[in-house]
């Protein structure tokens, strides 16, 4: 998909709509999915999706092709995420429920629905992290990128990267989730 | 729950799901450059200018820097004409500074041409004086032997009567003598008086310290006395008469007559000046105050 990414950006570059177009539907439903966990409601979600679109377009000029098109875009959508929540000053994230809801809904790689509770419950854990260490789970587990790709979309080195996520884990694996899961359960 | 499950359950985040519709929002919202955008990137876009800023601020340095240097270049030939006219202007001034010493040597050779001249004639009319007073000493001879035949038929006419021819300016002499003497006496009291709160002295022996010599108190003319010691001061024996005691230099009239030498009729005052008179003199000009000092007031005739 990069190398098409890329045939696809040049294209672009030089004014093909067509591959523009392209560009977005291979993308839009990550960088949907990216801001979404991020800004906490669909709407936002959306408009933030076609700012960091908006964006892209402005700065194809830019796009040097030292990183993939998809860690490139990761990394304005990140931009625009922080922009927006400076500007709105928003500090929630997306809430455990919303987690739960979304592990409900379709079909689940959980084998359960303890399993489910116990992985929505992780993810609102993640929303609680700080920035730093959050926007690199993000990235790096929920989005799928790589280390590197991580640390490109962050504008940070490979081995920050890695320090983050080592210390993001160290937190989740310290909470209580079992004694949790079971009070959650008696409920 | 150890690390690899962890990863495990968080690599299973769920993907929300784009709304619908928000696939062609964002494909309706394609804005691209393409060629246009290229078009404007290179004519001034943010990228052309973020590409090209470092080459245009280094640009108008250097151009700036150029500039400059031509500025600098044109103040220099500006100062180097400058100079070369000062440089003229100052070998013209060292030929007019030759030429200055000249006329002022030539001043000085005419100065002293002048002064030879003057000199020139000065012995001329020194050499005149010489002749005139040649020719009167010519005559003064012929005066001499005329004189000596007018004494000669003098003597011969009127035996024992030869006049003193000397007696007037002996006189005149005596006089300018104790005219002299005088002034030393009033210096003298004067001296004395600033020494005891402007008192003058009581008698010509209280101021043995002040006057000189003992001969300053003995008329030239006066052939009736001669003093050899200060006992006779002491006893008044002296020429000079006190006209008046009591006296104090802030106090009484500058013109009170102090001292005064009978046979010349002169005078001496308080202020220390000294008047010459005649007895004619003496009536006219001395005039006696409420107290009976004799006070100098120079008649208006």
């Amino acid at each position: 998909m990069s190398d098409c990414s890329e045939e696809l950006c040049a294209r672009a570059r030089a004014g093909d709509m067509e591959a523009a177009a392209q560009l977005v539907t291979l993308h839009y439903q990550r960088i949907y999915a990216f801001l979404r966990r991020l800004c906490g409601n669909e709407d936002d979600a959306a408009e933030l999706t076609q700012k960091t679109f908006s964006k892209a377009w402005e700065s194809l000029g830019e796009y040097a092709g030292r990183s993939s098109f998809s860690t490139w875009v990761h990394g304005i959508a990140r931009y625009v995420y922080l922009n927006w929540r400076r500007q709105a000053g928003r500090l929630d994230g997306a809430s455990e429920a919303w987690w739960e809801a979304q592990a409900a809904e379709g079909p689940s790689p959980f084998e359960d629905a303890a399993e489910r509770d116990l992985a929505a419950h992780l993810y609102g854990l993640v929303d609680r992290l700080d920035d730093e260490k959050r926007e690199a789970v993000h990235l790096h587990y929920f989005q799928g990128l790589s280390l590197k790709e991580t640390a490109e979309a962050l504008g940070a080195a490979e081995s920050t990267v890695k320090y983050r996520l080592r210390a993001a884990l160290d937190y989740l694996r310290k909470q209580p989730l079992e004694a949790n899961r079971e009070r959650r359960k008696q409920q | 729950m150890n690390e690899q499950v962890l990863e495990s359950i968080l690599r299973k985040a769920p993907a929300p799901k784009a709304p619908a519709g928000l696939e062609e929002w964002l494909i309706a919202g394609i804005r691209l450059e393409g060629a246009n955008g290229r078009r404007r990137e290179s004519l001034g876009g943010g990228s052309w200018w973020k590409r090209w800023a470092p080459a245009l601020f280094y640009g108008g340095l250097a151009a700036t820097c150029l500039a400059v240097i031509g500025t600098q270049e044109r103040q220099l030939a500006k100062l180097r004409s400058a100079n070369e006219a000062l440089r003229v202007q100052s070998a013209g001034l060292t030929a007019l500074r030759e030429s200055n010493a000249e006329v002022e040597k030539l001043q000085t050779a005419n100065a002293d041409l002048a002064r030879l001249r003057q000199d020139n004639a000065d012995i001329g009319r020194l050499r005149d004086e010489i002749a005139r007073l040649r020719a009167a000493s010519e005559g003064l001879d012929g005066l001499k032997a005329e004189n000596m035949r007018l004494k000669t038929l003098a003597a011969a006419t009127i035996p024992g009567s030869q006049p003193d021819f000397f007696a007037e300016a002996n006189d005149r002499a005596m006089r300018i003598v104790c005219v002299n003497h005088l002034k030393q006496i009033g210096l003298a009291a004067r001296i004395w008086a600033n020494d005891h709160n402007g008192d003058y002295p009581p008698d010509f022996g209280s101021m043995t310290n002040e006057l000189q010599t003992l001969s300053i108190l003995q008329c030239p003319s006066d052939k009736t006395r001669q003093l050899t010691s200060w006992t006779q001061v002491a006893n008044g024996d002296v020429s000079y008469q006190i006209e008046a005691t009591g006296l104090n230099d802030d106090r009484d009239n500058s013109q009170t007559v102090v001292y005064e030498c009978p046979l010349h009729h002169i005078v001496c005052l308080l202020d220390g000046s000294v008047q010459q008179l005649s007895a004619e003199g003496m009536t006219n000009s001395i005039v006696i105050d409420k107290l009976g000092r004799k006070v100098f007031k120079p008649s208006q005739n």
